[in-house]
């Protein structure tokens, strides 16, 4: 018997994007050697081949270098400052609220602690599911288990007698009874922070981390006095809860745990926080939240040497290799025409996707056993790797905020024909084409809004744009009304919103409200973000809609193969000559491609045009795919209701449109509404009617002749 | 479910693996697909360079565990009705007939 191929080789860059002449910090961890090999390389080729693909750089970083066995510190907590207040030899009252929803997790998990190991103060959860109260080396436990995703009022008593208690109680009606515990506890405070959701060992590390919610959490002395509270209700976006209390120290919140989210008050009379903070007083602490990796750099990596690309650093360690991706931009005053904008947002949802192993839909799509290669394995297998934004916590609930700073496995430049992997199609469709080109991310309009755009003629999307932020949408939107040109080569683009706080641009966070092909969803009364407080879900239902920007928007989705494209009677119309020249109008469009197994450049996640959904009334609807399979089904947002026509081999609306339409300024957008169409640049060593539209369109869109609408 | 456990189902399925099924069998593959994942099988790949079918873990993150190997690839009819009679085991909670 063997063992199952991981990884061992981990790494992260940070930032992801920088302007030539920024630095780039690597962090690399390997288990096996004590060194690792350091090349750069620029990706300028699609997954299938990876030896002309990435082109080793000359670089200064470019070398061997010390590896060290690195873990990663998940867990989310919060830590109080150590304090003589909270000393308290007269006796002490601790209550607070919580929500277990782990509770028989096998092992101890800590709720308030503070003193090292068996010292001091230890509220938490047993092995078994009974919450306890150690007191020095007395513990004071209850006599049941607890129920998981349920609220509690807990008190903690102690006082100079000797004495110490502890009192469990339910909230809400018609759930179980009370449970009570006291005896002698010989206590002496302990000095260093309090801890919530978490405690420290014997050996100084963090650890028995906390699966769920804590509300109210409030510390009085012996008379009475509130000496200290944190306050959770407040200010969201922030790692900070401000102290009360006549000690008014506030709490620190480690690994961003998840807030925003409905207390033990919460009785569905307010949807916002900001509509009655109250109601949204507690704070979900998992155990697999992971905000920072926190590794040492290894590298700092010039880029001044570099001009505009997709980079990678290319690890290698006791023979694996490992693929670490990052951005190079232009300077300002030195943009070329086109840029290529990388969908960052989407790498980043996705990163460490377990849905293999977690979700039957891998397989029910796939129609085959599922198959884990090395990264796929060891995904199955770490959860301090932190979920994606497609996968639960370890305490099945869902994953709402995800952070850069750490090793995303599946973000890499090999193997894996998804997000990045797929966009290296069109990449390097540009590099054989010898079109010159820069590449931007979707962090950077995010962040700098139209300046991130400003100079660039044309923009290209990747094959999968699916997260967008407010300020990215505003800035495509000042982008579009100035004369930009817009090519969306993608499917289930523009779809859910993203918001990122503005102190810590490598969290991520998405609430999948309401409706929408979505494999997690938001808890009810979860709906708006912690970052920003927007209401979250899907674009077309907070009043953006994605046909509004560029012509069309999810239809509905399929996985076994993708279908051609036929050209509409209004391809022969002379506003979209262009696009088509020297394409036959009469044959299918894109009958091949590497997705699935028979290929088809529309696939996988298909979008449509709808005038009544805001497709400008003067876009021409260039060309529609079908048939699609009966594998295919129309996203939840496009029916009202199940039945038998909601599948691709007979829905009219599950189609992918090829769109174009002019904007004001002499800008324009090209549409095609399909995740599968890169994949179908390929072809023929990228010679083929996908590739050969796709050029067209490039090469009339960085052409300074402005577009003229048809009004 | 228990309406598919049908010995000719499992004959068919192993006299051809691959291609058209009959619609009963697709029924009841289409059923083994969508049960939930944890405790199936997955292929992985061994460090000895073969593919290894591994059990899905029941706690969500936690090791998987082989089960049937080694096979040189994933694509042959052995390894695809060996993939079979450990979804047979799951569903029905016996071998296969």
């Amino acid at each position: 018997v063997t063992q199952i191929r991981t990884k061992h080789v981990l790494g992260y860059c940070d930032p992801w994007s920088v302007v030539v002449g920024e630095r780039v910090s690597l962090h690399v961890s390997s288990e096996r050697s004590d060194e690792f090999h350091l090349e750069i390389v620029r990706v300028e080729g699609d997954i299938d081949d990876v030896d002309s693909s990435e082109r080793p750089i000359p670089h200064p970083a470019s070398g061997t270098y010390p590896a060290h066995a690195r873990d990663l510190p998940s867990g989310s907590y919060a830590v109080i400052s150590d304090s003589p207040a909270w000393d308290l030899r007269d006796g002490w009252e601790l209550s607070l609220f919580i929500k277990p929803t782990t509770p028989d997790l096998g092992k101890p998990q800590a709720i308030v602690s503070r003193g090292a190991g068996d010292h001091g103060l230890w509220l938490g959860m047993l092995s078994d599911g009974r919450i306890a109260l150690r007191l020095g080396d007395r513990v004071l436990a209850a006599a049941t288990p607890l129920r998981g995703y349920a609220w509690y009022s807990v008190v903690a008593r102690w006082s100079d007698r000797h004495d110490g208690s502890l009192s469990v109680r339910p909230v809400g009606r018609w759930s179980e009874r009370p449970q009570e515990t006291s005896g002698r506890s010989r206590y002496e405070p302990a000095a260093g922070p309090i801890l919530l959701a978490a405690a420290i060992g014997d050996d100084g590390t963090v650890g028995q981390h906390f699966n769920g919610c804590l509300a109210r959490v409030e510390l009085n002395d012996a008379g009475g006095r509130l000496i200290g509270s944190w306050d959770m209700s407040a200010d969201h976006q922030s790692a900070l809860l401000p102290g009360g209390g006549s000690a008014k120290q506030a709490a620190h919140l480690v690994n961003a745990p998840t807030r925003s989210i409905p207390g033990p008050s919460w009785d569905g009379t307010v949807h916002a926080p900001s509509q009655d903070p109250a109601h949204y007083d507690a704070v979900h602490f998992h155990v697999d939240d992971l905000e920072d990796a926190g590794w040492p750099a290894d590298v700092s990596i010039e880029t001044d040497v570099l001009k505009s690309g997709v980079y990678a650093a290319r690890l290698t360690s006791a023979g694996e290799t490992t693929t670490v991706p990052f951005f190079v931009r232009s300077p300002r005053d030195r943009r070329r025409p086109l840029a290529f904008l990388a969908s960052t947002a989407s790498y980043l949802a996705y990163g460490n996707s377990s849905m293999p192993t977690t979700s039957p839909i891998d397989e029910i799509s796939s129609q085959s056993t599922p198959l884990l290669g090395p990264i796929a394995a060891t995904l199955a297998q770490r959860a301090d790797v932190a979920p994606s934004l497609y996968d639960v916590h370890t305490d099945g609930s869902p994953s709402y905020v995800v952070s850069r700073r750490r090793p995303i496995l599946n973000h890499t430049t090999r193997g894996y024909r998804w997000v990045l992997g797929a966009d290296l199609d069109i990449i390097a469709l540009l590099e054989r084409s010898n079109i010159e080109y820069d590449v931007i991310t979707d962090e950077d309009v995010h962040r700098e809004g139209a300046d991130a755009l400003a100079g660039y003629r044309c923009v290209l999307t990747g094959a999968h744009p699916e997260y967008i932020s407010t300020e990215m949408w505003d800035g495509l939107v000042d982008f579009l009304g100035h004369g930009g040109r817009l090519v969306y080569l993608g499917g289930n683009g523009f779809y859910w919103r993203v918001s990122h706080p503005a102190d810590r641009p490598w969290l991520m966070e998405c609430r999948r409200a309401e409706i929408g092909a979505r494999y997690t969803e938001a808890d009810m009364g979860s709906y708006y973000h912690q970052f920003g407080g927007q209401y979250g879900g899907l674009w077309r239902n907070v009043g953006r809609r994605p046909q509004e920007l560029v012509g069309v928007g999810m239809a509905g989705d399929g996985w076994d193969d993708g279908a051609p494209y036929w050209f509409n009677d209004e391809a022969r119309d002379p506003r979209v000559s262009f696009i088509v020249d020297g394409i036959d109008l009469d044959q299918p469009l894109g009958a091949h491609g590497k997705f699935g197994k028979g290929g088809g450049a529309a696939g996988a996640e298909i979008d449509r045009a709808d005038f009544a959904l805001g497709t400008p009334p003067h876009a021409v609807i260039v060309a529609s795919s079908g048939p699609h399979s009966a594998s295919y089904f129309q996203a939840p947002e496009e029916t009202s209701f199940l039945h038998a026509a909601n599948s691709g081999d007979v829905a009219p609306m599950l189609r992918a449109d090829l769109v174009f339409f002019e904007t004001p300024g002499g800008g324009a957008v090209v549409s095609t509404g399909s995740i599968a169409w890169a994949a179908s640049l390929p072809t023929n060593h990228y010679d083929n009617d996908v590739a050969r539209l796709t050029r067209n369109v490039i090469q009339r869109f960085i052409d300074a002749e402005p577009f003229t609408a048809p009004w | 479910v228990r309406e598919f456990k049908d010995s000719a189902l499992a004959e068919e399925f192993r006299r051809a693996p691959r291609g058209e099924h009959s619609p009963r069998l697709s029924r009841l593959l289409t059923m083994m697909q969508a049960t939930p994942v944890a405790g199936k099988t997955a292929w992985v790949l061994g460090e000895d360079g073969a593919y290894w079918l591994a059990r899905i873990p029941t706690e969500p993150r936690t090791t998987l565990a082989l089960v049937s190997g080694p096979f040189e690839d994933t694509e042959g009819d052995v390894q695809a009705i060996a993939s079979f009679e450990e979804r047979w085991q799951a569903v029905f909670g016996e071998a296969a007939p």
